[in-house]
């Protein structure tokens, strides 16, 4: 989904220029963007040969699930401008940017925690911009969301924590609900019989975030939303962290967003990434196709990484 | 002086009629005579602040969305209750219109000195956008009190939870209102004595420690006292949910925050408040008792005697509820209520860290004991009103 409508992405020069540009290579600076992208490619050589492999795996199907349609917000001051962008069943769409140009507000907005002053958000089919409170809330159980700080209920133990979605969404009964916990434990590589017991003070940043992903995916929703998943961790658990919201969508083939300014993680587990500048999306586009950019900002970005 | 105040009289009447001369552009050695025209151009000018004046109203509601934005973050994540018309007109009508100017009007260079009319204009503003502000607090506040007491008759119940609230508000709080209701009582005992022993009328002790704790002191003393100790718990409590996101996290797991923690706050509010006022009252009356019997030398049969004669000559409603303590028992009910709403309020809408929880327990305290001693005053007229 390349040409949404608010994709800003470099239009391909007219033939005319291409030409010009041809004739007198120096002059554009064309070979120092070729050998930028080369640089480019080599150093995320190896997150892009992973990203290929997860995505052949995935074989993300083109129904969108995920939809804004030049979305705009504002408080005080505007958030964000005619953004659009689309993720479709099974892919993995990471949201990157500078910090405070609204990559979490369209998580809040996909969410309907918030609605936008004009533009559609659709979730699964539903245009969000009419539901009710009540309608939100149901909606929102497709949805797990992973928070940036994991926000665990403290008064409330591991296993709680990860039960209390299920005890309100499902009639599962204990036995069934601890079997689920375990099972999710298992799989963020927690040892349930250690953890279930422990309160979220008692655990450290990487294992409050894998606790948060296992209360995210309880209920097993078709869309995990991630909000700096990778934020205020050392690269070994951020790894963990990456490996892990990939496991999830190869195995169990969810639809993720993940806002992140961590561009390598990004480069391994996104199908798309779109950029955020100045509360608009300057591109979006396969990781592929980031580095191949001439955007001079993307380049920019991409070269502070 | 006074020629000269005639003279800016004139000037500036003609200068806002109408004048014929205006008609007639070219006369402009009238101008050398300081006359209507000259003072038109100014005019012009004064028209544009009248302009700019118009659109510092704008500006103002424009830097003072704040509340709205507020209110639009609270509907998304929270929502109580239905957008305000306040907020619907302020958005539909000046909301959204971009601010031209960014200077204020009455600091602006284009007309020179601020003139007098102007600075009220402003300061009337001031006080409309914050009259705004409060009118949409006041909403917001019972928007959230709304919600919270329909949600007690809407399943899931959260019983747990009540248990868990009616225990941390209630059994927490026996200690220091027990404490202080018993010393109440004594000081209550001991300062009447020392009044009633100059009419020789020593033996009606009993009698207005009764009427003063049941009637008054118990629910207030009990209200301020838990005000000050559970209001600020519960402030600090969903505060500090709220910075991290908890309450975000519990809309997202498709929970309604104010059902899974407002709620049940003010049904453990509610029941544990009169609960904690009957033991305060109780034990206030026995500190009395101490004082009369062992200061005063009144029997203790004596004493309780007169505890009951003034319970009875309040009368009775349906023959065996006595006035006094339908009285007593109306007022921490409704203080439970105004504790827990008002610190599920201020904790709901912290913000700003670990700074803003600090903000919202303080002002949980403050709000929470005013408004306990204000309504005590006009609840306390109707009941007399209604029970004598």
């Amino acid at each position: 989904m390349t040409d949404t409508p608010g994709d800003t992405k470099g239009a391909p020069a007219p033939p005319e220029r291409e030409e010009e540009r041809r004739a007198n290579p120096e002059e554009d600076g064309e070979p120092r963007l070729r050998r930028a992208e080369d640089e480019l490619r080599a150093r995320f050589a190896e997150e892009l040969q992973e990203g290929e492999e997860t995505q052949e795996r995935i074989g993300a199907s083109r129904e969108a699930i995920v939809e804004l349609d030049h979305v705009s917000l504002a408080f005080d001051r505007p958030i964000l401008e005619n953004v659009s962008l689309v993720a479709r069943r099974g892919e993995t769409i990471v949201i990157a940017g500078e910090s405070g140009t609204g990559k979490s507000t369209i998580l809040k907005l996909i969410l309907r925690l918030l609605a936008p002053d004009s533009g559609r958000v659709i979730v699964d089919g539903e245009v969000l911009n009419d539901v009710t409170y009540e309608e939100a809330l149901v909606i929102r159980q497709k949805m797990g969301m992973v928070f940036q700080g994991a926000a665990l209920f403290d008064s409330m133990s591991v296993f709680e924590n990860i039960a209390f979605p299920l005890r309100e969404h499902t009639t599962l009964n204990e036995d069934e609900i601890e079997a689920r916990v375990r099972e999710k434990l298992e799989f963020v590589d927690l040892e349930p019989d250690r953890v279930m017991g422990q309160l979220p003070a008692e655990l450290s940043g990487g294992m409050k975030k894998r606790v948060g992903i296992a209360r995210g995916m309880a209920v097993n929703p078709a869309i995990m939303l991630y909000d700096e998943p990778t934020s205020g961790l050392d690269p070994l658990t951020t790894g963990t962290i990456t490996r892990l919201v990939m496991k999830l969508q190869r195995e169990l083939k969810v639809t993720s967003v993940v806002v992140s300014h961590d561009i390598r993680s990004a480069f391994r587990m996104a199908t798309k990434i779109a950029l955020l500048a100045e509360r608009r999306i300057v591109f979006f586009g396969s990781p592929e196709e980031m580095t191949a950019s001439q955007d001079r900002y993307v380049q920019d970005f991409l070269g502070g990484v | 002086m006074r020629a000269e105040r005639d003279h800016i009289l004139r000037d500036v009447r003609s200068a806002a009629e109408r004048h014929p001369l205006l008609a007639h552009p070219h006369d402009r050695h009238w101008c050398l005579w300081r006359n209507a025209i000259d003072i038109a151009a100014q005019i012009d000018v004064e028209h544009r602040v009248a302009d700019h004046g118009y659109f510092s109203s704008r500006c103002g509601i424009e830097e003072r969305r704040q509340p709205v934005a507020r209110e639009k973050r609270l509907h998304g994540r929270v929502s109580y209750g239905t957008r305000s018309t306040l907020t619907r007109l302020m958005r539909s009508g000046l909301g959204h219109a971009p601010c031209p100017f960014t200077t204020p009007v009455w600091n602006s260079p284009a007309t020179g000195s601020p003139s007098r009319g102007l600075r009220l204009a402003g300061f009337f503003e001031s006080i409309n956008d914050g009259a705004k502000m409060r009118v949409l607090a006041v909403q917001e506040y019972f928007g959230l009190a709304a919600k919270a007491v329909r949600f007690m008759f809407a399943r899931p119940f959260y019983l747990g939870d009540v248990v868990q609230q009616m225990d941390a508000i209630g059994v927490e709080s026996l200690g220091i209102v027990l404490l202080t209701g018993f010393f109440t009582g004594m000081v209550l005992a001991l300062q009447t004595s020392v009044q009633m022993a100059q009419f020789g009328a020593t033996m009606y002790i009993g009698r207005l420690v009764t009427a003063s704790m049941v009637r008054e002191l118990g629910p207030v003393l009990a209200a301020i006292l838990v005000a000050g100790r559970v209001g600020s718990g519960i402030a600090a409590q969903i505060g500090s949910m709220r910075v991290t996101e908890q309450i975000d996290a519990l809309n997202t797991l498709g929970v309604d925050p104010i059902k899974k923690l407002v709620t049940p706050r003010l049904i453990a509010a509610l029941i544990m408040m009169p609960v904690l006022t009957i033991l305060s009252d109780t034990v206030g009356i026995g500190g009395g008792n101490v004082i009369a019997t062992a200061y005063v030398g009144i029997p203790t049969g004596l004493y309780w005697r007169t505890v009951w004669e003034q319970i009875a000559s309040g009368g009775f409603i349906l023959h065996y509820i006595p006035a006094d303590f339908v009285q007593g028992l109306t007022k921490p009910f409704v203080f439970g209520g105004i504790i827990a709403i008002t610190g599920c309020y201020f904790g709901i809408n912290t913000k700003g860290g670990t700074e803003g929880v600090g903000n919202a327990t303080t002002r949980t305290v403050v709000v929470a004991s005013v408004m306990i001693l204000v309504v005590d005053y006009f609840l306390t007229q109707v009941l007399l009103f209604l029970f004598g």
